[in-house]
């Protein structure tokens, strides 16, 4: 039980860490870190509009989050959730914005499973290259997010540019295509509650499904796997597929909750803050939560904060970039655990390591 | 050229965990001579190497070169001292050029910058010396095994090895290389350097060494000029004639139901063969047949084919020709999830990595094989009570001691990890048992039970191939000893007929016909 109680101190450790290295940034520009951080605290959750705000804000990274921690977990290390993100956002908007006669109920669904088919197609072809020919998935998710952003980009400067506007746009939905706003006027939808229960979904299918144990085990232990009679190649395909769903539907729920329309370049890097919420949240359903939960209000804060404070948004990407660095650094493999001999339930190793072959040798 | 590279290892102890790898290990060699080394696998000769480079550190002993003793454990000093291995898996990296591989670690420079020039130079020497051409600026990667071997020999003398080690070179080439590589082993020792090898393969041995050392089960049991030796003798000596002469009459002349001549074949190859990178075969023409309530087990020096046989047989690897089939069913195209589906089952070779999930709790491991089934799951939805019960239940089955069903797999003995492996696969193991080194890693109680266990699958009908390199271990369970030597099957021998001494030679390639 202590071994537990030392494993869930060490998930909080990057927070405190951050907060530590926070405080000293603060004390060499000469201001209160207390001070600072009770502000932070106060404006991200001390009110009900700062709640929804913030919530408003940890929408897109626990959709993003999700994604990528579902592939990370079958051991595949894509990074090409903010390409899917794109994609799912431009079909869930070409969907608003094309189908408006139809009743909200089938415009919402139709848009969704448009942005999930896009999404998902956009995680198949990296999938492909790494499941039949090896080829690095970091590399190629990574490089495909240029194409998205830039597909989508000459979409919306091209055939699809908003009548009217200069800027690079698509016209906007039908308004029976918007989500429903859960607290106005923050921008808070009807998303989070989506994103929340897929929260919900991820943990069943990981924690309750034979295909979730599969997974699992093709991600933790992939010769096991294979020799247990895991197709690993079909694991990988279906976890870049699921991802690039998920990641898609994060791009249809951002237009039709919050944006209206497809915008060029609308995402601050969605996909890639999911990443950390993924390593942070140790690639769990409520981990990912927690950590969606921690960003959005960390981001919500800092913006609220500059308003009534001199102090500067940078302190809140130092805030967020050591909290990264330190989520990443594998706090629960440190020796103390070791000793106990338990090791983090996942990894996120890529399945096949390189060959051994590095090290200058004697 | 520095001074003298006499090499003295004297009173040598290494013990892993529960494994003894050097027992009390003496050994001498002069300079500018080349000193073979023997033995089977586990007998401790790469311990003794890795020791001697500064890789291992010793428990007791020590070693020295030219009478200087060496620190121990620090390659940095076995370096300083002039001693360098060229391990199994090359040191090299793959990303950076030959030339860059070559100076690495020990670079000349200009100011901050690699001085290339100085650099091609001392690899222009080296090359001359080993007579061969080097394209310095392709990336190793495009380099073939032989030209990296060769680079790796040149690393060591640009460092001026004056004690260079050599584990298995010859594995990787091809006949033309080995002529090469003993060339440049002869100019070697010509020129004052001493010259250490292990091998497995004795004509190699006796062709090339001034000495040869046997060792098995960390010690020395024999020490003597090549020219006063022959294979045959050798093999003895490596495989322990007397010893298991004894351990035959002794097992083997144990009573056992006969297999039943009817008994219908469980497990069948025919012709397989597999290709490797190079349309290297690393099975050549492999034909076996396990019959029902029969153990059929593979002798052979790890790494003549044994890991293939696995992957084909399981079905990780599609063989280039021939056919394998189970229960009489050809299954040569199908999945391992297809192929243990009509009742095959594994005991894998790396239990750590193959045999089970180091990073889940026990449980994880425990119900892989069942876990499509009722109870562990209804319509895909599984049940962790079920599951956790199923563990139980083979924890207690084969008395698996370990801290729960939630204990981390990590935190089992390797003893206990085997059980719980074996347990979860003779639970599905209902036509044919493939069985890698059921006892590796495992102690002396352990391995019987684990016989035990094996031999009543055995009585339930169940066809075993038992595939270890443990001789004694075959001897006890095998109803035939077939020989794997370079990817063939070179000799098959009956329970109550095996000739020990010369089933060493053919492991051992001492003898090749059948």
């Amino acid at each position: 039980m202590n071994i537990r109680l030392a494993r869930g101190g060490l998930l909080l450790a990057p927070f405190a860490a951050a907060l530590l290295v926070g405080a000293v940034v603060l004390l060499l520009t000469g201001r209160n870190p207390i001070d600072t951080y009770g502000l932070l605290l106060a404006q991200s959750w001390g009110s009900g509009s700062g709640i929804a705000n913030s919530l408003s804000q940890a929408t897109p990274i626990l959709l993003t989050g999700l994604a990528t921690a579902f592939a990370f977990r079958a051991g595949v290390f894509t990074i090409g959730v903010e390409g899917s993100l794109y994609f799912g956002a431009f079909a869930g908007a070409w969907v608003g914005f094309t189908f408006g006669g139809l009743p909200g109920f089938a415009l919402i669904g139709l848009a969704f499973l448009a942005a999930l088919l896009a999404g998902g197609v956009w995680g198949l072809l990296p999938g492909i290259l790494r499941a039949r020919w090896r080829v690095d998935e970091v590399v190629t998710t990574l490089m495909l997010n240029f194409v998205a952003i830039s597909l989508t980009s000459y979409l919306v400067n091209g055939p699809f540019l908003a009548i009217g506007t200069a800027n690079s746009m698509s016209p906007v939905v039908a308004p029976e295509a918007r989500l429903g706003s859960l607290a106005p006027p923050s921008q808070l939808s009807a998303g989070f509650l989506i994103a929340l229960l897929l929260a919900g979904l991820f943990w069943f299918v990981m924690s309750r499904t034979t295909f979730g144990y599969r997974l699992d085990l093709a991600g933790s232990s992939p010769r096991f796997a294979a020799a247990s009679g895991i197709d690993l190649r079909r694991v990988i395909l279906i976890a870049m597929v699921v991802a690039g769903c998920i990641g898609g539907l994060a791009g249809a729920i951002q237009v039709l909750g919050v944006n209206g329309r497809f915008i060029d370049r609308f995402s601050p890097g969605f996909g890639f803050t999911g990443i950390a919420v993924a390593l942070l949240g140790r690639n769990t359903a409520i981990g990912c939560v927690l950590a969606a939960l921690f960003f959005g209000g960390l981001n919500n804060g800092a913006a609220m904060m500059q308003l009534f404070s001199d102090i500067p948004l940078d302190l809140v990407n130092v805030l967020s970039g050591t909290v990264m660095i330190f989520a990443v650094l594998d706090f629960t493999r440190i020796r103390l655990l070791r000793h106990a001999g338990v090791t983090p339930a996942v990894s996120i190793a890529p399945a096949e390591a390189p060959s051994a072959e590095a090290g200058p040798g004697p | 050229m520095r001074q003298e590279a006499s090499l003295k290892v004297d009173g040598v102890n290494k013990r892993f965990e529960t494994v003894v790898a050097n027992d009390a290990v003496d050994l001498e060699v002069p300079a500018g001579t080349i000193h073979a080394i023997v033995g089977e696998n586990g007998a401790g000769k790469t311990t003794l190497m890795r020791i001697v480079a500064g890789l291992e550190r010793a428990d007791s002993g020590s070693v020295s070169l030219g009478g200087v003793a060496l620190l121990p454990g620090s390659a940095a000093a076995a370096i300083e001292q002039g001693i360098g291995m060229v391990q199994q898996h090359f040191q090299l990296i793959e990303a950076l050029s030959a030339l860059e591989n070559l100076v690495l670690g020990a670079e000349p420079s200009r100011g901050p910058v690699l001085d290339r020039r100085a650099a091609r130079q001392r690899g222009a020497q080296l090359a001359a010396r080993l007579r061969t051409k080097v394209d310095w600026d392709e990336p190793v990667r495009r380099l073939s095994v032989g030209e990296r071997q060769r680079l790796e020999i040149m690393r060591l003398l640009y460092r001026d090895a004056r004690l260079l080690i050599f584990d298995e070179p010859t594995t990787v080439l091809t006949p033309g290389e080995v002529d090469d590589l003993f060339g440049v082993l002869r100019e070697l020792a010509a020129e004052g350097r001493t010259i250490l090898f292990i091998s497995h393969k004795l004509r190699e041995v006796l062709n090339i060494a001034d000495r040869v050392t046997v060792m098995r089960r960390g010690r020395v049991v024999a020490s003597l000029p090549v020219r006063e030796t022959d294979a045959h003798r050798l093999a003895g000596l490596m495989v322990g004639e007397a010893e298991l002469t004894r351990v035959t009459e002794d097992e083997a002349a144990v009573e056992r139901s006969p297999v039943p001549d009817d008994a219908s074949l469980a497990l069948a190859l025919r012709g397989v063969t597999l290709r490797g990178p190079a349309g290297r075969p690393l099975l050549n023409d492999v034909s076996l047949g396990v019959r029902r309530g029969e153990i059929v087990g593979i002798a052979g020096v790890e790494g003549n084919g044994q890991r293939e046989l696995i992957d084909v047989v399981l079905g990780l690897r599609r063989p280039a020709a021939g056919r394998i089939e189970l229960a009489k069913r050809d299954a040569t195209a199908l999945s391992v999830a297809r192929r243990r589906r009509l009742g095959l089952a594994y005991v894998a070779e790396d239990r750590r990595s193959e045999g089970c999930d180091l990073n889940g709790p026990l449980t994880r491991s425990a119900v892989a094989l069942r876990i499509d089934e009722r109870p562990l799951s209804r319509y895909g939805v599984t049940s962790p009570a079920a599951m956790r019960s199923y563990a139980r239940s083979l924890i207690d089955r084969y008395r698996v001691i370990a801290g729960g069903v939630s204990a981390p797999m990590r935190s089992l003995s390797g003893g206990n990890a085997q059980r719980l492996v074996v347990g979860r696969e003779l639970d599905r193991a209902r036509v044919a048992l493939l069985c890698a080194h059921p006892s590796r890693g495992v102690d002396v109680r352990g391995t019987a039970f684990l016989h035990e266990q094996l031999l009543e699958l055995r009585q339930r009908g169940v066809g075993i191939l038992l595939i270890s390199e443990e001789l004694s271990e075959l001897l006890r369970l095998a109803d035939r000893i077939a020989v794997l030597y370079e990817g063939r099957l070179v000799g098959e021998f009956a329970r109550q007929q095996v000739d020990v001494e010369r089933l060493g030679r053919l492991m051992t390639g001492a003898e090749t016909a059948a």
